[in-house]
């Protein structure tokens, strides 16, 4: 896992040749990631931060001097400049814990620990109790998914209507799938009536949900994709966010948004000049520049 | 007993398109016993039918939310569903019963095929509440049509009667009663539960089957939520004799709802009130693992949901759950490592705080059972967990207004404070910083937490997590409110580090965090103005502003009333929101389906400011369509958004451009603004008071309209309202309509105010109505002569109220306007100007020094220039009497005090000296040539 993550990143780090001050226009995007890297400068955001300046460089260094044809850059070229590229081991770590301590893969996190000496920013008896909240939600059993996190911070449920409702709305289906009708009627009555009566777009979500009870074969009805496993992974990465903002701590991991960065930054490139690109995240391969 | 529960069903209708898909499966008839539903329009646009028996079509106008009915026929026994028969089997003995719940108020029919009609409603005027059923005797309430508590349903032979016993939300008791005794013969709760409520129903041998069923509608038109109820008693219905609504006097002899509520319980007809009563019952148990499990029950059922908070707040939970905490506190103090009680500790505390979670009844039943000191006590446990939920309850308490206050100016206090900041807890340093945001008030406060180094702590926790983020903005925009003296003090410490901390927040990812540095500079630059203001900080926070604006929660709810704050009262700011294109992005999140109340009053209220003084704003604002918007509003369910609406349109009614066009006095304006002149609520007339003011101030000939439209009367009406501001408002908005108006106009105004009015209005005791009257009747008296006669109706009552207000004038204001009155009547006959000569010329007897000397020296120019010009009109040369009048005033010493005030340094002033002494001076030659 380690060494994927680290193999993406040093081929993100494009070339260093120049430093130019480089500030007008980078899109909305760019700016969200500038500023979360600029907040959250540990763990991380240091290397995100630096490669981004980089290939901001880079670009402008192109413009500047490419003005009127693109510019071929062999594999060879390419390769040099990244050669150049300086990447603190520690920043790479810290991603990468960033990454399973967000995921919840608490194990692999204990392990790398070790393995790495990389502390992570939380405690990682807290991420068993997030998953053990992820995966009762993702096993249906939401009541029980309530208590836990009722049990790690009473304050999540009773501050977030909105997660409360899907929470209640997910028993509901729950409820219904099983066939309970007379129980997932009383349910809504008692439990998700009143939610509904404090704000408008519950009440909408209500009706949907209840109108599953309306279809004799649900499966094949028009809100059949409440009963979706998918409505369930919804419910329960909302609660994984809900979780993770309550110990403050992001809700992404960072990696997903570096490889954004990676392909706008790419696709701003190709405006300007052929190079060696990756094509599949993946592998993470350079291709050669078709000239 | 509970039949329904067995053979009740539910039927939810939601979108339409959805809807016409379902109708293909269950619109077969087949096997349904012509049981099938179809939508056909859903929403406001058009009306739905629903068949639910073959010779009933259920009429649904309007927004349908949710359509339920259950239906039991005597003839099959069965009850059905869309679509699939599932056979329940209920007790045949019972007649024909639906339940209904829905709607919109104003619009639902229940119709038999033979087109008669079976249960209509008529408008929601409120006149009729209650219709006798040709079908199923019953009856059809609406909450939002005034049902209250204490409302009953009397049956026509008079013997017995249904009674609301409680209304709120989520549910409606009420009870049969016999009426020839106080006794209550049969009592139930009935208990449904907001849209997919299904009434519980009671067979009585007595009272018949009784069923209810609630349903908040929230009406896209922007009615409030609200509820109905269908209350079809099946054996009243037997009978052909109407039933009665009526409301009962004395509220308070009507049984309460607890009696029934314990009725209720008692014969378990209800499975919440069982499991409630149970967690309640398990709460004392002995049994330690009991109670243990039942608080964690408790503390689960009641995590985010309001209205189990409110039931168990109402069986006495929280003086249990209190109880249980006191005692586990003393037990910790007496065995320190037993975790089974620290356990108890955590989970009972955590109830309490989750009661007082948002909910000020919970705070204040959790300060009630005197929880607050043993919550208070968790803080210096040894167990890190026990300190957690300790003060995450106490952060509760305190996000309250109801938390009692902290005094910060003991000591022992403040180091406490001081401990808790400094704390690594996250929950603990947040508590440290709500106490301040809660209890820090005054100026004093607020220097002695800035002497203690709180605002140090505070820095630190700005670079700290999220959550101490937020709660240290808070407390340090609490510490800045209009304190310039610690903001000079912050501001230069760390040479400005700590500033530019909360600038860089403003960038922060996290929308909550934007909003509370936001409002922490602004609180900042309101206080001390010389600060920020480089044009990129203020961009940066007009435009996170204009961003929040689209955050769903509440801190989009909140986001429009900073931007309301930042740019109040300086025209720069107002610039630069309008640069940004703040206009049209409140219009456009003005125009959004489904604000709330809170969210509409912010937005209109930010425009108001928007368009308080800048022109450019409001022609931008009047060149798309915000105005049609603002003028729904006026008409809005919500006094609060009705009262914002107002006070935007009169900012924009100060367009002077767009008065002299007319633009405002249109029947589509005009009508909504006078209907709300009748609201209920103070605030709301004033704010509408306000706008008529502005756009009577008309340059064409469109006050007709206004006048027309019944306005002019209901200003008069106001004007004679005992509210003091109602009536100060009322005569502006009269002032404006006079000004300059055709005779015609003011005639009208004039027969409908009376003399006697004016008069007792003149001498209001509040000055700023005298103020107001007087102005009134200069504009009245100003123009052509005829006018000037409206001050002598009635033996000049009202010159006299005149002369006597400014006898005794203590303001300026009141001495300007009576002086204008007298001007303007000086203007008249020979006769209007002899009588103004005697109110100015104290009789002789007194010996008393003309008031008008007084004004003549005074240190307002205004009252000076308004008091010449008097005397300007007086001895206006052309008249015959001036020569003697001359004299007069010569006499009273009025001439030689004009004559000193040749370089008065108003220059207005001095021009209407100049005038006056040139005329003198035309008489003076005049006298010696005729002599």
């Amino acid at each position: 896992m380690a060494n994927m993550v680290a193999d993406t990143l040093l081929k993100i780090a494009l070339n260093v040749e120049k430093y130019r001050f480089w500030m007008e226009s980078y899109p909305p995007c760019v700016e969200k990631a500038f500023r979360e890297s600029e907040i959250n400068g540990n763990e991380g955001g240091d290397a995100l931060m630096s490669l981004f300046w980089i290939v901001i460089r880079q670009l402008a260094e192109i413009e500047a001097t490419m003005a009127t044809s693109k510019k071929v850059i062999t594999r060879e070229e390419w390769e040099k400049k990244l050669n150049d590229v300086m990447i603190r081991k520690e920043d790479m770590n810290k991603l990468v814990m960033n990454f399973l301590v967000t995921e919840g893969y608490v194990d692999a996190a204990e392990k790398f620990r070790m393995e790495s000496g990389t502390e992570p920013d939380i405690d990682l008896a807290t991420i068993t109790d997030r998953m053990a909240v992820k995966k009762a939600v993702q096993c249906g059993n939401v009541e029980d998914a309530i208590e836990k996190v009722n049990d790690l911070n009473p304050e999540i449920l009773d501050t977030n209507p909105q997660l409360f409702f899907h929470l209640q709305q997910q028993r509901l289906i729950e409820l219904i799938r099983n066939g309970k009708v007379e129980e997932a009627l009383e349910f809504a009555q008692e439990e998700l009536a009143p939610r509904g009566e404090e704000n408008q777009s519950f009440l909408e979500e209500l009706e949907k949900t209840v109108a599953l009870l309306a279809f004799e074969d649900v499966s094949n009805c028009p809100v059949g994709d409440l009963l979706d496993i998918s409505q369930r992974l919804k419910t329960a990465s909302e609660v994984n966010a809900a979780i993770l903002t309550s110990q403050s701590h992001e809700k992404d991991p960072k990696l997903p948004s570096l490889l954004k960065m990676l392909i706008w930054a790419q696709s701003q490139l190709d405006e300007k000049a052929a190079y060696p690109r990756i094509n599949d995240l993946s592998t993470a391969t350079l291709e050669d520049p078709a000239v | 007993m509970i039949e329904v529960v067995e053979g009740r069903n539910s039927f939810a209708v939601t979108e339409v398109e959805d809807y016409e898909k379902t109708d293909k499966v269950g619109g077969g008839a087949r096997n349904h016993k012509g049981i099938r539903g179809k939508v056909v329009e859903r929403k406001d646009v058009g009306r739905c039918y629903h068949r639910i028996r073959d010779d009933i079509d259920v009429e649904l106008k309007r927004q349908v939310h949710l359509f339920h009915f259950s239906l039991s026929d005597a003839t099959s026994n069965t009850s059905f569903k869309e679509g699939k028969h599932i056979g329940k089997k209920i007790d045949n003995r019972k007649p024909k019963a639906i339940h209904m719940a829905m709607f919109d108020s104003s619009n639902a029919k229940l119709v038999s095929k033979k087109g008669k009609e079976i249960v209509s409603r008529v408008g929601s005027d409120g006149e009729d509440i209650s219709k006798s059923l040709d079908f199923d005797k019953g009856l059809w309430l609406e909450r939002g049509n005034g049902l209250l508590d204490g409302d009953c349903l009397k049956k026509g032979d008079g013997e017995s009667e249904l009674k609301i016993n409680g209304i709120e939300s989520g549910s409606i008791q009420a009870c049969i009663n016999k009426l020839d005794g106080s006794e209550l013969v049969e009592s139930d709760r009935l208990l449904s539960h907001g849209s997919i409520g299904v009434g519980i129903e009671k067979e009585s041998s007595n009272s018949g089957v009784c069923s209810m069923v609630e349903k908040p509608y929230d009406d896209v038109m922007g009615l409030p939520l609200s509820s109905s109820l269908v209350l079809i008693p099946v054996e009243w219905a037997s009978n052909d004799e109407q039933l009665l609504l009526w409301r009962s006097p004395p509220p308070n002899t009507m049984p309460t709802a607890t009696s029934t509520t314990a009725t209720a319980t008692a014969t378990a007809t209800n499975t919440c009130t069982t499991a409630t009563s149970g967690i309640l019952h398990r709460l004392s148990s002995t049994d330690q693992d009991v109670k243990l499990k039942a608080l964690r029950q408790l503390k689960n059922q009641i995590i985010g949901n309001r209205t189990k908070k409110l039931s168990f707040l109402k069986l006495g939970a929280v003086p249990s759950v209190a109880a249980i905490l006191a005692e586990a506190v003393l037990a910790d103090d007496g065995d320190r490592n037993n975790s089974f009680n620290k356990n108890v500790i955590v989970q009972s505390a955590a109830v309490l705080g989750s009661f007082a979670c948002g909910f000020d009844v919970g705070v204040q039943a959790v300060l009630d059972a005197g929880a607050f000191p043993d919550l208070l006590r968790l803080l210096s446990n040894l167990d890190e967990k026990v300190v957690d939920a300790g003060a995450r309850s106490v952060k509760m308490i305190y996000q309250s207004k109801l938390a009692p206050k902290y005094d910060f100016l003991q000591e022992k206090n403040m180091e406490f404070l001081l401990s808790l900041l400094n704390s690594e807890s996250e929950t603990v340093s947040g508590l440290g910083a709500s106490i301040i945001t809660h209890s820090c008030k005054t100026s004093v406060e607020q220097k002695i937490l800035f002497d203690a180094g709180v605002l140090k702590k505070l820095n630190r926790l700005l670079k700290g997590s999220l959550s101490q983020k937020d709660s240290s903005l808070e407390s340090l925009a609490t510490i800045f409110k209009d304190n310039p003296e610690v903001v000079l003090k912050f501001v230069g410490s760390e040479s400005g580090r700590a500033l530019s901390s909360i600038i860089e927040l403003v960038k922060d990812k996290f929308a909550r965090t934007r909003l509370l540095a936001s409002l922490c500079l602004i609180v900042i630059r309101n206080t001390s103005p010389c600060y920020l203001q480089d044009i990129a900080i203020k961009t940066k926070l007009v435009n996170t502003l204009l961003e929040l604006l689209g955050d769903p929660g509440q801190v989009g709810d909140k986001a429009s009333f900073a931007l309301s704050s930042l740019i109040a009262q300086k025209e720069d700011m107002q610039k630069l929101a309008f640069e940004n294109n703040a206009i049209d992005k409140l219009y456009c999140h003005l125009q959004k389906d489904s604000l709330n109340p809170r969210r509409f009053e912010g937005i209109l209220l930010a425009l108001a400011d928007m368009c308080s003084k800048l022109e450019c704003c409001r022609s931008r604002f009047l060149s798309s369509q915000v105005l049609n918007s603002v003028v729904d509003a006026v008409a809005h369910d919500s006094a609060d958004v009705r009262s914002a609406a107002c006070i935007c349109f009169k900012s924009v009614a100060r367009s002077i451009q767009n008065l002299s066009a007319g633009s405002f006095l249109t029947e589509a304006v005009v009508i909504p603004l006078v209907r709300v002149l009748d609201d209920p609520s103070t605030s709301v007339q004033v704010a509408a008071l306000g706008v008529i003011s502005n756009i009577v101030v008309d340059f064409t000939a469109r006050r007709s309209i206004f006048i027309r439209c019944g306005g002019m009367k209901q200003l008069v009406q106001l004007s004679k309202s005992m509210d003091a501001a109602i009536r100060l408002n009322a005569l502006w908005a009269l002032r404006n309509l006079m000004f300059q108006a055709e005779s015609k106009c003011k005639e009208g105004v004039f027969m409908e105010l009376t003399a006697s009015l004016l008069a007792s209005l003149i001498c209001d005791p509040e000055p700023f109505v005298q103020e107001q009257a007087l102005a009134l009747v200069r504009n009245l008296v100003d123009g052509c002569i005829s006018s000037v006669e409206y001050v002598f109706a009635e033996d000049g009552i009202i010159l006299d109220a005149v002369g006597r207000q400014l006898q005794s004038a203590l303001k300026a204001e009141i001495g300007i306007q009576g002086m204008y009155v007298l001007s303007n009547v000086a203007t008249g006959e020979e006769f209007h100007k002899e009588a103004v000569l005697n109110q100015l010329i104290p009789h002789a007897e007194t010996g008393a020094q003309a008031y008008i000397i007084k004004f003549l020296q005074s240190n307002d120019s205004r009252l000076r220039t308004a008091a010449v010009w008097t005397v300007v009109n007086l001895t206006n040369s052309l008249s015959p009497g001036a020569v003697d009048r001359l004299e007069i005033l010569r006499g009273a010493g009025i001439v030689s005090q004009i004559n000193n005030m040749q370089h008065d340094p108003c220059l207005d002033v001095k021009l209407r000296v100049n005038t006056a002494l040139g005329q003198f001076k035309t008489l003076d030659t005049c006298l010696s040539h005729s002599s």
